[in-house]
């Protein structure tokens, strides 16, 4: 069975691309525009990975992988954080909070397909 | 590998146009905004926007787009932590790279390389933006400010020369320009930029004096005193500077003192060398301290409350849409014929069955009509920017009101009036508004007035312009509309009339013709797109005090309630809301008037009214006593229809007429009826219209 990976960014091109690129490698994938659309994706889907973005409406990345890593189901989820270089700080912060990885904005396609195999296949 | 992202871009240039004019909004708003908390709340929403959009660019390799949304974020950064403060100028340099930003998008997303104008305005936008940047790290971080500029050499690849003459080089004998020609013979590529003293006024100014000064730049392998040999005989006359490639920065700062105009010189240097668009940053430190502050000081009064609004909204295909509310059209009709049929069988509890599922249908009739409604707010919104600019070049104060935001109407009507609107805008800005010295000597006050305003009104969209200028000249309006030959001398027309006349082809009442208005096109382009979504338009002017457009609109074009009559046996339906009264006709005519009178005293008002079967050209006549008198308005005007007999509310799907009815007068389209037999849809305005022309006929006659 496929793999579903949940894709949380504001940016509907950029979850499309996101999209594109993982459908396209054989992932499923669900999508969220903020962190509290994720948290209630969540809990309709049994996801394998999540990729978000840290600066987001309503809820951001940093809380949302917080309120994530405290489901019992999605305690050991990985996490790609998505940031950008004027982030470093944030970084930091997603890491504590429980993203396994970061990928900083813009990022190709492949490079992510890259990052996302190695965190599922190991 | 490779990935067809080709529906990814189609999704971020939509994506970024919303977000864009967000960000526009925003600004707009920033400007008025006065209490703090609701600033941050503005700056953070701008902020987002501008990551977002440079995020996805970035995927998509969008180098130009990246560039300058990268520059445009990080300046928006220190505005977030509270290091600067976004000022009029800020904001005005946010629009201008909003606009470009907008340019670019598109332009890449066609995959077509931007021009040169527009590479040059990003290029001016980017280094404004570092002016700031810089100009502000200054004050938060002096010390890697010091750091930078003592390092001492830069990074040019080309050679610059400062050429400073001074005033009495011309006097002396001494050309400028001949120095450069040398120069230029000596050297490859080079590149003059001249900046002309403009400190003096024409009165002071002295054809034998020098007011120019110049930076070159250019390509060459000479030695730094073979340059400066060429300006041998005018050193005594000029300040002359060379900065050979990697040259000294104390060079630059020394010599860019001698320019007075900032602006001017790191426009100049980032046109001299590649590098130096960098390198305006270490300009700046030294540069701006006196005569440049980089920083606003707000001034806040009282607070409002938040104006960012965010819907949630979800995108669908108009396509889609437009199918759904076809096949709802669809059932609609069948309903009405299923409960013709259940009537018929006289099954009582079928009947009952069928009129619930008749108010279901009715419902989702309703609702997928909303689907296709959207506040026109944001078309309004985007007025405020347009009204800023136009103000702002013809030195006009001009404040907007917005009246009505939430009311709702045709998507294809927001799209097909912004155009018209804009025109309306334009025109009252530029020729209804006066300057603030004519405004100010007429006791006005000084900033004009302008208000868009929409509302419902009975069954239509009304859509008001108004400004509190000179309103319409109508002597003049009537002057010209005679040399233009669109009315005779000797016709006397209407008030009302006379103002339409402005919307006439080939009709401009402004003197001059300025950039904004006045080129005679425009107004009667707004009529004919205003006519082709079935509206009206309508001008009110107190001259002296302003003048107001309106435009009314149908509510929707699709579905509408109808009222159904006939006409020799043939089924006609007009629009329910457009039905003041129905009567008998021989109880307010009397028998022997009845068959020539063309208008009726109803409670003491002149209604003119028209037979429709001499409309139709239906010469049988029938026993006049049975007859009906529909009376209908739209907008302000009345009439009545003469019908055979009534047969009263129906729900009506609306078909486009072919293309061989189009042209037709008096009709707007067609329905199908239950019995699947076809009912003509009449136009109810043009009806009103030839009824009261008949009526005014007949009144000259007498």
């Amino acid at each position: 069975m496929s793999k579903t990976i949940l894709v949380v960014d504001d940016s509907d091109s950029l979850r499309q691309v996101v999209n594109i690129a993982l459908t396209g490698a054989g992932f499923n994938v669900v999508e969220a525009r903020d962190g509290k659309d994720a948290l209630t994706k969540l809990n309709g889907n049994k996801i394998h990975l999540i990729i978000s973005d840290v600066n987001m409406p309503n809820m951001n990345g940093i809380e949302f992988v917080k309120q994530a890593k405290q489901l019992p189901q999605y305690k050991f989820t990985p996490v790609i954080m998505l940031t950008t270089e004027n982030q470093q700080s944030m970084m930091e912060e997603g890491k504590k909070a429980g993203a396994k990885a970061w990928m900083v904005k813009p990022f190709k396609p492949a490079q992510m397909l890259q990052a996302v195999s190695k965190l599922l296949m190991m | 590998m490779s990935i067809d992202l080709s529906s990814a871009i189609a999704t971020f240039v939509t994506e970024s146009k919303e977000l864009l004019q967000e960000m526009e909004n925003g600004l707009l708003d920033l400007e008025s905004e006065t209490s703090e908390e609701h600033a941050n709340e503005i700056i953070n929403a701008l902020f987002r926007a501008i990551h977002t959009i440079k995020g996805s660019a970035g995927i998509f390799d969008f180098e130009h787009v990246v560039t300058l949304t990268h520059i445009a974020e990080t300046l928006l950064e220190d505005a977030r932590n509270g290091n600067l403060q976004l000022g009029k100028e800020l904001i005005s340099l946010y629009l201008e790279t909003r606009d470009a930003t907008e340019s670019l998008i598109v332009l890449a997303a066609a995959e077509t390389e931007p021009d040169q104008a527009l590479l040059n305005k990003v290029n001016n936008l980017v280094s404004c933006f570092s002016k700031y940047i810089d100009a502000d790290n200054t004050q938060i971080d002096q010390h890697t400010a010091a750091q930078s500029s003592n390092e001492g050499t830069l990074d040019n690849e080309r050679w610059i020369v400062f050429f400073v003459p001074n005033e009495n080089v011309l006097r002396n004998g001494l050309d400028p320009y001949s120095f450069i020609h040398y120069l230029d013979s000596e050297t490859s590529n080079l590149v003059v930029n001249t900046w002309l003293e403009s400190m003096f006024g024409p009165q002071q100014y002295d054809p034998e004096s020098n007011y120019l000064s110049f930076v070159l730049s250019f390509d060459s392998d000479k030695s730094e005193s073979e340059i400066l040999d060429i300006f041998e005989f005018i050193q005594s006359e000029a300040y002359i500077a060379v900065l050979p490639p990697k040259g000294n920065i104390d060079v630059l700062k020394l010599s860019i003192q001698k320019y007075q105009d900032f602006d001017f010189i790191t426009e100049a240097l980032s046109k001299a060398d590649q590098s130096f668009v960098d390198i305006v940053k270490l300009l700046n430190c030294e540069g701006t301290d006196s005569n440049d502050p980089p920083k606003k000081v707000s001034d806040e009064p009282a607070a409002v409350p938040s104006k960012i609004h965010k819907s949630k909204t979800l995108r669908v295909e108009a396509l889609k849409l437009d199918r759904l509310i076809d096949q709802v059209g669809e059932m609609v009709i069948t309903g009405a014929r299923t409960n013709l049929l259940a009537h018929e069988t006289g099954n009582e509890t079928l009947i009952e069955a069928m009129a619930l599922l008749e108010r279901l249908v009715e419902n989702i009739r309703d609702s997928s009509l909303k689907l296709r409604m959207v506040q026109i707010g944001e078309t309004f919104n985007k007025f405020k920017r347009v009204v800023r600019d136009i103000a702002d070049e013809l030195g006009k104060q001009v404040d907007l009101t917005i009246i009505g935001a939430e009311t709702e109407l045709d998507k294809t009507f927001v799209e097909k009036v912004s155009d018209p609107l804009m025109h309306i805008v334009r025109n009252a800005i530029d020729h209804g508004i006066e300057d603030p010295e004519t405004r100010l000597a007429q006791g006005k006050p000084e900033q004009g007035q302008l208000t868009l305003k929409a509302y419902h009104d009975s069954g239509s969209i009304v859509i008001e312009v108004s400004d509190d200028g000179k309103g319409l000249d109508q002597e003049k309006i009537l002057k010209r509309a005679v040399d233009r030959g669109l009315i005779s001398s000797n016709q006397t027309l209407q008030e009302k009339d006379i103002n339409l006349l402005i919307f006439e082809p080939g009709f401009s009442t402004a003197e001059s013709i300025t950039n904004i208005s006045g080129r005679g096109v425009g107004m009667d382009v707004v009529k004919r797109n205003i006519d082709s979504l079935r509206g009206s338009v309508e001008v009110e002017s107190v001259q002296g005090e302003g003048s107001t457009i309106l435009i009314r609109l149908p509510l929707t074009l699709s579905i509408i309630d109808g009222f159904m009559f006939e006409v020799h046996k043939e089924n006609y339906v007009i629009p329910l809301d457009t039905v003041v009264e129905c009567l008998e006709l021989h109880e307010v005519v009397s028998e022997q008037d009845i068959q020539d009178k063309s208008y009726i005293n109803l409670r003491t008002e002149v209604l003119p009214f028209i037979r429709l079967r001499t409309l139709f050209g239906i010469e049988e006549q029938i026993d006049h006593t049975r007859e009906s008198l529909v009376i209908v308005q739209f907008g302000t005007l009345r009439a009545g229809l003469v019908v055979d007999s009534l047969k009263g509310e129906f729900q009506t799907v609306v078909k486009p007429l072919g293309r061989l009815f189009e042209g037709l007068k008096c009709i707007s389209g067609a329905t199908i009826l239950g019995s699947g037999n076809v009912a003509i849809i009449l136009d109810v305005s043009a009806l009103i219209k030839s009824a009261i022309s008949v009526y005014e006929a007949l009144e000259k006659k007498h």
